[in-house]
């Protein structure tokens, strides 16, 4: 049929006659179904059922497993590895008689160069005019695994970052309850899980990469945005925070600013707060302070209360710093000094990529 | 070692807030505290340098598969339960020495439970 002509067997066999339109017709079809197979993103190949031979595979079988047209022709599908043994092949083609077609999810096959591939198979077998052909349909769900495997980590990983986050809630809530009575609990919880969630958005802003400080001053000194740049100032070069410190500090200012807005040099007309950050000379040490002047007259606190563990013991522990608090005359002090490795961030996205 | 004396728990987690508030519950519940480590480096030096009846110890420091400190415990005599966010079954391989696993948040009254639980075993 190559030359594009009928071929006409005489007037005794009219039954055989094709005309001009049915061969055009199937010109058309074997073009139309040729170009589906050969351009197909998943194998195919054609199996002769009762030699178990292939006998047909599509160029994206070639590629997948790297075996030319040639090689794949007169080969049994466990001689490609698409099954396991000769007994792996027999059992399928049982199936396939008994319920016209079988399914692997995930198979193990190796291509000719040794690479790994996961694929699914289904193969069904159909009549072709009088003689049965086995068409197995081949998917590399490779990538698809991987990705499913990756999606199964993170979300491990999104659970462990919650549950670390209710366990954090949690002792806050413990915590914001003693010497407290239940009014001033509630407002206190709300507050502070305000705060954490204030320090939370900064760091998924910046995919857990670290926080710019003065960011962080700002979202959780919100509650005295109108009082920025006067009575509260930021001193200090930009420096970029780790995440588990800018959880820690952020917990602190939060805390240092509600008891300036409440009994410190926030809470009258005219006081004011400096806070300021710096490096040591050689670089090593992270300094930070908060300088309150002109507030009310200071009052040593008599009991040591959770604000208190946050800004001392708290933030100590997070960043193996020391802290010095001071209530003189002239208004309530904190300075922080650490090691600039458990503060700042050195190496970009150190934390992510260790985590994920 | 007999109940009498006071158990002395050594606390390796990397949130400072639930390190402290463990501390403080340890110290409610009469045990006494060996030693507080956020960081796998300086829970190795406290397993190595202190003494200790029994470990808390979180799965994960700031990043970092705490396993090798499950070692070093586990070397050392010491029984350690496992503290995290993640699952049981998920810490059951890089932990195969822990005596208990506990997953965050956990009610504290369990956990003072099970650190003495893990002492009558030992």
């Amino acid at each position: 049929m190559e030359d594009g002509r009928t071929p006409v067997e005489g007037r005794h066999a009219p039954e055989l006659t094709v005309d001009q339109a049915d061969y055009d017709r199937l010109r058309i079809s074997e073009i139309r179904y040729r170009r589906l197979f050969e351009a197909a993103q998943d194998g195919v190949l054609l199996v002769d059922p009762t030699t178990r031979k292939i006998t047909d595979a599509n160029p994206f079988m070639t590629m997948l497993l790297g075996y030319s047209l040639q090689e794949f022709v007169g080969k049994e599908l466990f001689e490609i590895g698409l099954l396991k043994d000769e007994r792996a092949s027999r059992e399928m083609f049982i199936a396939l008689k008994v319920n016209g077609m079988v399914r692997y999810e995930d198979l193990p096959l190796v291509s000719e160069s040794g690479e790994h591939h996961e694929v699914e198979v289904v193969a069904n077998v159909y009549d072709e005019g009088g003689h049965s052909v086995i068409q197995c349909n081949i998917r590399d769900i490779t990538v698809r695994k991987r990705r499913d495997a990756h999606n199964a980590l993170l979300l491990a990983e999104v659970n462990h970052r919650a549950r670390n986050l209710l366990a954090v809630v949690q002792v806050i809530a413990q915590q914001s309850a003693k010497h407290s009575d239940q009014a001033t609990f509630v407002a206190r919880l709300t507050e502070r899980i305000g705060g954490l969630a204030a320090s939370q958005d900064l760091l998924v802003q910046n995919a857990w990469r670290g926080v710019e400080l003065l960011d962080l001053v700002d979202s959780q000194l919100a509650h005295f945005r109108d009082m920025m740049g006067t009575r509260v100032r930021f001193e200090g070069p930009s420096m970029r925070l780790i995440p588990a410190a800018a959880q820690a500090i952020g917990m602190a200012l939060h805390e240092l600013g509600t008891n300036a807005g409440k009994y410190g040099a926030l809470s009258n007309g005219d006081g004011s707060v400096l806070i300021s950050s710096g490096l040591s000379q050689n670089g090593s040490v992270f300094d930070m302070s908060w300088v309150e002047q002109g507030g009310p007259p200071v009052v040593p606190p008599t009991h040591c209360g959770f604000g208190r563990k946050v800004i001392e013991s708290m933030v100590e522990l997070a960043l193996d710093g020391t802290t010095e608090i001071a209530y003189p005359p002239s208004g309530f002090t904190w300075a922080i000094e650490a090691p600039v490795s458990e503060v700042l961030e050195t190496a970009p996205h150190r934390y992510a990529e260790r985590v994920l | 070692m007999t109940d009498q004396t006071a158990m002395r728990v050594m606390i390796i987690e990397d949130e400072p807030l639930i390190a402290l508030n463990l501390e403080e519950l340890m110290i409610a519940s009469g045990f006494l505290v060996a030693g507080i480590a956020g960081r796998l480096a300086k829970a190795l030096a406290l397993i190595e340098r202190d003494v200790c009846d029994v470990a808390l110890l979180d799965a994960n420091l700031a990043g970092v598969s705490s396993g090798p400190a499950g070692l070093a415990l586990t070397a050392r005599g010491v029984p350690y339960l496992v503290l995290s966010g993640y699952s049981a079954a998920q810490q059951e391989g890089a932990f195969p020495g822990a005596a208990s696993f506990m997953q965050k948040p956990f009610i504290p009254d369990r956990l003072v439970e099970a650190l003495r639980a893990i002492r009558r075993r030992a």
